[in-house]
């Protein structure tokens, strides 16, 4: 004798799987990224600056005040390329008071005369304070 | 007697199709990722010594000179290690720094080397690149 069991079906959901808590974790997520990240204008071209433990932070700096150096060499300021032009564009600027200061973003492998012929070269312009631009060490 | 079975208007209204705004807040998170950064940006004031006039009042007699290379740094032309930086630096008993890049030293050394000065409270810190020296 065999005793026979008739469990009901499991009843189909209406609709597709339940989408809210997805949708939860996804605005959390949004919002986690919002929070976290800092929004920045992308470099000219690929560079990874140094690391620094001391410095004054700063999210948020000015594209149009910063002169890049990649590990190449290669400069860019304003969408200029070559060096001496770069200095005269921020000569030029530094004269009629519309820059007095200036963000140096190097490659963290470029030599470090360079860094350093090249801020020289940005005080002989006029330029009054020049900060370099580091990464927090994790 | 026929019985019409009608819904009331305004009680049909099914939850409205969340897809649509899953979409775009997938693409909003997509989006986020690729732009925002995550790492903390830090910015250090640099002095250098400018050539001429100013280069002689810049490297005072009892200044202490910090000289980079790639092979490592010299204190005063002692070898000092990476670790002991900022140790040494305090010191030096408020003597200024010049800290001398040499040819081969990479930028990342200059920022431990000021990193070390800012940490070990020196004011006075110039920086000079290795041509200078001896001029």
């Amino acid at each position: 004798m065999s005793a026979q069991f008739t469990l009901p079906r499991p009843e189909r959901r209406a609709r597709g799987a339940a989408i809210l808590p997805l949708i939860n974790v996804v605005f959390l997520l949004l919002m986690f990224i919002v929070l976290a990240g800092v929004v920045r204008s992308p470099d000219p071209f690929t560079l990874s600056p140094p690391q620094a433990a001391e410095g004054q932070q700063a999210d948020a700096t000015d594209p149009e005040a910063t002169l890049y150096v990649a590990q190449s060499g290669e400069i860019r300021f304003r969408g200029v390329t070559s060096e001496a032009d770069a200095l005269v564009a921020i000569a030029r600027l530094a004269a009629a008071g519309e820059l007095d200061a200036l963000t140096l973003r190097a490659d963290a492998n470029v030599p470090a005369p360079r860094i350093v012929k090249l801020v020289e070269a940005l005080r002989l312009t006029g330029i009054t304070q020049v900060q370099l631009q580091a990464e927090r060490k994790p | 007697m026929m019985r019409l079975r009608m819904t009331p208007p305004g009680r049909t209204r099914r939850a409205p199709d969340l897809t649509p705004v899953m979409d775009v807040v997938f693409i909003l998170v997509v989006f986020f990722l690729v732009v925002s950064t995550f790492s903390e940006t830090l910015v250090k004031p640099m002095q250098v010594s400018l050539p001429g006039s100013a280069a002689s009042t810049a490297s005072p007699a009892n200044s202490a000179e910090l000289k980079l290379t790639a092979q490592g740094m010299l204190l005063d032309r002692q070898p000092l290690a990476q670790a002991d930086m900022t140790a040494s630096l305090a010191n030096l008993d408020g003597r200024p720094l010049v800290i001398v890049a040499g040819d081969d030293a990479p930028y990342q050394l200059l920022v431990d080397a000021l990193d070390a000065a800012q940490a070990a409270g020196l004011s006075d810190v110039r920086v000079q690149a290795e041509r200078e020296v001896g001029q």
